[in-house]
């Protein structure tokens, strides 16, 4: 039952109104409109894979910068200090404050590194045919789709840190290039988990 | 299981095909930024260097940065004690841009607060933490910006000095002093009050002598010229005699901490500017900064009450000061050294007289009682040409007559008598017990057969003296005993009766004779006569 899907079927569902359709010949497959709301139909994403190939090794690029360069620098009277994702976990940790960090690390570095795994997987199973349990699968896919903005976490964090401690000479705190890299990458791994058609999974080789 | 409902139909819209290497573009651009960033921390790697400390610094890694003028540099990056475990290691990261500073003569120092009364530096670092501060050697300095842009990195190891360098520009000057006063570290360098530098620092050059090293701030440094006086102005001076009394104070600060003054002579016809590295010496107040302009040696027979800083005097005003008092080297004389004051240099004419003025409490007057207080001090009597000179001979007592005549008014007559009696210099002449002249000067005849007294009549009274008139010593009491007469008891005033006096009478106008000079010589009688006391000449005093 499972092999049997709408696509074979020639159904689509709209994205927007959720009206399902019957598509027309494979030749005009790219020119389906929805017939209520009139948005586009496909059967499986238009260049889906492509797209999430090019966003995923966006992301995974930017991973690098992100954890390099200092996200955030903390200026006591005059004297910075900058600090990465890793340095200030570690800073975290003599400071005796475990949970947070363990949150910043989970938030930081797992996360957006589970979701670049997850969805490297996935695409690779896509692009050569690996046969996987389908229903894996999809709950892997769902959950990156669900922790994708909770790495956001770290960022909203600095903001406000920067917006809040601005004492001057005092105590300052600024975002470091390695902060923009790392909303790139959380930004970037959201499209990249958005423009992945989840369809596609449906099409891969039961184990 | 259900038949499959009829779905409808989807709609056709044609539409433009969308491109899908779009999309590519931002792995792309993310290379590129990645790929930039990547060679630009390659060519702006932090250079790394090493400092050595002789003293531990309180340097911490991580923290303690690199300044340059306020701007950070780089940070310590690692701290190791050298092998001797005599001082401390820095491990530097400096910026690369920054990198063209490590030249052959660049300098390293720490920066520490200092708060002292005159000034507060560093104060950011009481907050910040000490701070290694670089600055450019004295030949790198000099170059151009491009030069300097130019130049690589020359070398890695550094030894930190032990305090700041001297700041460049201005202008270095160096004091010399016999000791440090109370002039610190840090004390200002005043011009007409006005602070134009400060005291760099303070070292000993041998046992006897410091050296001060003066900064004076470029903007002043044209105040300074080749023969500038330098004067100490601390704390405050205290001087006063009883007719006024001076406090001087330079500044609040100076109180605390001393201060220097300068300025240069106000006649001063030097033009040239004063250079780094010129040398200079303090004096200890204004007056002797300039009145280095004319020294004397004076030759005193006794040096009895006399000190380095006895005033000399003319006429009351202070024209100059002793500054050194010495044996001279057979024994016999004192010499005396003493400073004039720039307006006072005719005091050092060829023929000038000097003498001690001495308080006198003798019966016959009491004289220069200021002198009680103030102490003694040497006066002078000047002559109106001649050559400036720096040898005198200092007379003990006040110069006598012939040296007068040209100073004073009034008639002098000598009188002769066989002996002084109780006359002395000083004592007065009477005039039907006024006084009316005084004695000015004894001296032995020069075929010693008499003494010479030499009377000062004043000029009011100078035609009371005719070539008639008869002096008799009015000392002491005289008194007449007679059986027959009774006693008589005369004395001319108690001041006489005392200290002695000289009396004199004039006949009377038919037997007066004519008028005398200058210069007259009477005989001094030893007794008068009882006729004389009833004379009673018709004269017109003078004036």
């Amino acid at each position: 039952m499972l092999g049997e899907v709408a696509k074979t079927l020639g159904i689509a569902r709209c994205h927007y109104c959720g009206k399902a359709c019957q598509m027309p010949k494979e030749s005009m497959e790219n020119a389906a409109a929805c017939p209520r709301c009139g948005s586009a139909l496909h059967l499986r994403n238009f260049n889906s894979l492509s797209s999430t190939w090019a966003l995923l090794i966006t992301a995974v690029i930017l991973f690098v910068p992100a954890n390099v360069y200092p996200v955030m620098s903390v200026f006591m009277f005059g004297n910075g200090m900058a600090d990465t994702i890793i340095s200030g976990i570690i800073h975290l940790m003599h400071a005796g404050q475990y949970p947070i960090a363990i949150l910043v690390f989970v938030a930081s570095i797992l996360v957006p590194l589970f979701k670049m795994i997850g969805l490297g997987a996935l695409l690779l199973a896509v692009q050569f045919g690996w046969s996987i349990n389908r229903r894996q699968a999809a709950t892997i896919f769902r959950i990156i789709n669900f922790i994708g903005p909770w790495s956001m976490l770290d960022l909203f964090m600095i903001s406000i840190l920067v917006t809040l401690v601005n004492l001057g000479f005092i105590a300052t705190i600024q975002t470091g290039p390695g902060a923009t890299a790392f909303a790139g990458v959380v930004v970037v791994t959201m499209l990249a988990a958005h423009t992945f058609d989840q369809r596609i999974i449906w099409d891969l080789v039961e184990e | 299981m259900k038949q499959p409902v009829n779905l409808s139909q989807a709609d056709i819209k044609i539409k433009e095909k969308k491109s899908s290497w779009i999309i590519w573009l931002l792995p792309i651009i993310a290379l590129s930024v990645g790929a930039w960033l990547i060679y630009k921390s390659v060519v702006e790697a932090d250079v790394e260097f090493v400092i050595y400390f002789e003293k531990g610094v309180n340097i911490v890694p991580h923290e303690t940065s690199i300044i340059y003028e306020g701007v950070k540099l780089g940070v310590v990056k690692k701290l190791s004690l050298t092998q001797d475990l005599k001082g401390v290691e820095a491990t530097i990261e400096i910026k690369k841009g920054a990198a063209s500073m490590l030249q052959e003569d660049t300098l390293f120092w720490i920066v520490e607060p200092e708060v002292t009364i005159t000034r507060v530096t560093g104060l950011e670092t009481l907050l910040s933490g000490k701070y290694i501060a670089i600055d450019l050697g004295e030949k790198t300095s000099e170059l151009t910006l491009d030069e300097l842009v130019k130049l690589k990195p020359r070398k890695w190891r550094y030894k930190a000095l032990d305090e700041p360098p001297l700041k460049r520009g201005g202008l270095h000057l160096k004091l010399t002093a016999h000791d440090a006063g109370s002039v610190a570290e840090g004390a200002p360098i005043l011009f007409n009050k006005i602070k134009v530098g400060r005291v760099e620092k303070v070292h000993l050059i041998n046992d006897r002598a410091v050296e001060f090293d003066l900064f004076i701030e470029d903007d002043y440094k044209k105040l300074v010229r080749k023969d500038a006086r330098f004067w100490d102005v601390s704390g405050f001076k205290f001087q006063g005699n009883l007719s006024n009394i001076e406090v001087e104070i330079g500044s609040l600060s100076t109180l605390f901490v001393g201060g220097i003054a300068f300025s240069s002579p106000m006649r001063s016809k030097v033009e040239a500017l004063a250079e780094d590295g010129d040398s200079f010496e303090l004096f200890n107040e204004k007056t002797t900064a300039f009145s280095e302009s004319f020294k004397i040696n004076i030759n005193f027979k006794n040096g009895e009450g006399l000190n380095v800083g006895t005033l000399l005097k003319y006429n009351g005003i202070k024209i100059g000061e002793v500054t050194k008092i010495s044996i001279a080297k057979n024994f016999q004389e004192v010499n005396v050294t003493a400073s004039l004051i720039e307006s006072a240099i005719g005091a050092a004419r060829k023929g000038t007289k000097y003498w001690v003025v001495k308080p006198k409490l003798g019966l016959a007057g009491t004289k220069n009682i200021e002198t009680l207080v103030t102490g003694r001090y040497i006066t002078v009597k000047p002559v109106a040409k001649g050559q400036l000179i720096h040898n005198f001979v200092g007379l003990n007592e006040p110069p006598v007559i012939e040296d007068l005549v040209a100073a004073e008014d009034g008639l002098r007559v000598t009188l002769s008598a066989l002996s002084l009696g109780s006359v002395k210099h000083g004592v007065k002449v009477y005039y039907r017990k006024v006084p009316v002249g005084t004695v000015i000067g004894t001296s032995l005849a020069s075929n010693a057969k008499k003494v010479l007294i030499y009377l000062l009549i004043e000029p009011e009274f100078a035609p009371l003296v005719k070539q008639n008139t008869r002096f008799w010593n009015a000392g002491g009491v005289e008194v007449d005993l007679g059986l027959l007469s009774g006693a008589k008891i005369r004395t001319e005033s108690i001041e006489s009766l005392l200290g002695g006096g000289i009396a004199f009478a004039t006949p009377d106008n038919e037997d007066m004779g004519a008028k005398v000079k200058s210069g007259h010589i009477f005989t001094l009688h030893h007794q008068l006569e009882e006729e004389w006391l009833k004379w009673s000449p018709d004269i017109k005093l003078g004036n």
